[in-house]
């Protein structure tokens, strides 16, 4: 569940930079990895379409990694068989 | 050369509606960021804004004259007749075609379009109002302004986002100090309160949930504001010999574009700017005793800002003393510049420098003088006013006090 939610967000980061997915580490962060503040609101924006959920901004500038995302969104969703779908 | 005096103010915003109780309430520490009321903020991730309260636009139109203007207009109006009589220009025929209008705006008359728009695609219906158009667009202000004193020389809006209005004053400080203009009404002004521009603000992450705190470590974003300030122009010989009161000069104006990032900011862009205005206005570093500073309260603004006014005027103790007032009146957009140039230019006339509230915690990212939470005394001989816009485009006035 934790591999399927890891894609489905490094998918969404590779759509919102323009990169292939392979090119993207989940450990590293955003700025390490070249990815700006204005690329970062656009993939939480997506994030939150994705998921039906709302990032407060508080938590938003906390986030620095994928991984960092993933552990968020764990804490988040309601129940895993429900949060990966469609 | 000519040198060119300050004769006249006009303000209008969250703070008060003229210039005596806006710069009351900046010296007392006293904020205009309250549960913004134009919107149901419910749903939204904040809440505050600095509007203007109790606002009533048939207090200043009759018969309802007040429904040609957008809010945005209406305060450059406002502001612009408050101006113009605390001048005491006589606007005859002859110096009417010799006066300059300039404005800034960044979103123009949006609120009319934004109701507009609601009755196309909310409603369904085929038609909108049919002043939407001279309602929205953005040189609103600036006409109205030109009609109602009978201003036939030349008027224009700048839109260069949250430098708007320092754009427009360094363009017509320029104007006058070169005889293109004699008189010149120049500032801004904003009404950015509707609900598809807030939820726009909302989606770039920078709005803080409740107050503004600039330069504190605990900002957590800026907070919007509206209205409208003026400052009216003219040579300080022209002053002089009509024995006009003089509220200072402006010594000098610089503007620079950072070429870099359209919403992160760099500090070569703002020492730049800053750079400028010195040399535009032949001052050295060591004559600024004030920055009103742009301080938004967001965490890179003011992290760029400082280490750009560390740039300019080094880390020594007797670096100038930084403020940011829209720690009170918000950040109203195109008028930003206006309102602060007010504050700062009343700052150097009175020797009192309006504090920077809500700060909390220093950074050691904005090590400034920042003055914090209390107004301070300090004669001053000159002092900058920075704005710096989303886009990277940077405009930074200079002013000096008179001396005859």
């Amino acid at each position: 569940m934790e591999l399927e939610l890891a894609e489905k967000v490094v998918g969404i980061v590779a759509a919102v930079t323009r990169r292939a997915p392979e090119g993207i580490r989940r450990d590293a962060t955003f700025d390490e990895q070249g990815i700006d503040s204005l690329d970062r609101i656009n993939i939480l924006f997506e994030l939150e379409s994705a998921f039906n959920i709302s990032i407060p901004d508080e938590e938003a500038r906390n986030i620095r990694s994928i991984d960092e995302i993933v552990e968020r969104l764990k804490a988040r969703l309601p129940a895993p068989a429900e949060s990966a779908g469609a | 050369m000519r040198r060119v005096a300050i004769t006249g103010l006009g303000a209008i915003c969250a703070l008060g509606a003229e210039v005596q109780s806006f710069w009351h309430a900046l010296l007392s520490g006293v904020s205009g960021i309250r549960p913004i009321q134009a919107v149901d903020m419910a749903g939204f991730r904040f809440r505050s804004g600095a509007e203007v309260a109790n606002y009533d636009a048939a207090q200043y139109w009759d018969g309802g004259r007040a429904d040609q203007l957008d809010r945005f207009a209406q305060f450059a109006v406002i502001a612009a007749r408050e101006a113009l009589r605390d001048s005491g220009i006589n606007m005859t025929p002859q110096l009417a075609a010799r006066t300059a209008v300039v404005m800034g705006s960044s979103v123009g008359g949006q609120s009319s379009q934004d109701a507009g728009f609601q009755e196309v695609y909310l409603r369904g219906r085929p038609r909108v109002h049919p002043l939407t158009i001279p309602r929205a667009m953005a040189n609103a202000g600036s006409s109205h302004i030109s009609m109602e004193f009978g201003i036939t020389g030349p008027a224009l809006t700048t839109s260069t986002a949250c430098s708007s209005a320092n754009h427009a004053i360094g363009l017509a400080f320029w104007m006058v100090r070169s005889g293109v203009a004699e008189i010149a009404l120049a500032g801004g002004s904003e009404a950015p309160f509707s609900y598809g521009l807030l939820r726009a603000w909302e989606a770039m992450r920078v709005v803080s949930p409740d107050v503004c705190r600039p330069f504190s470590r605990d900002r957590a974003g800026l907070v919007l504001g509206e209205g409208g300030a003026i400052l009216v122009l003219e040579p300080a010989e022209r002053a002089a010999a009509r024995g006009a009161r003089i509220y200072g000069e402006i010594a000098g104006f610089g503007m620079s574009a950072d070429a870099h990032h359209i919403t992160q900011p760099s500090s070569a862009g703002p020492a730049a700017a800053m750079l400028q205005a010195l040399a535009d206005g032949g001052l050295k570093p060591a004559a600024v005793g004030h920055i009103n500073a742009h301080g938004t309260g967001t965490v890179a603004n003011d992290a760029i800002e400082s280490r750009a006014i560390r740039e300019v005027f080094g880390a020594e103790s007797d670096a100038p003393l930084v403020n940011s007032t829209k720690s009170m009146h918000g950040h109203a957009l195109g008028a930003a510049g206006a309102l602060e140039a007010v504050a700062a230019v009343l700052a150097l006339h009175t020797g009192i420098i309006p504090p920077t509230i809500n700060f909390r915690q220093a950074d050691p990212e904005c090590s400034i003088n920042l003055v914090a939470n209390q107004a301070q005394a300090a004669a001053i001989a000159a002092c900058l006013s920075n704005s710096f816009a989303f886009g990277g485009l940077n405009a930074v006035l200079a002013f000096r006090r008179h001396t005859s």
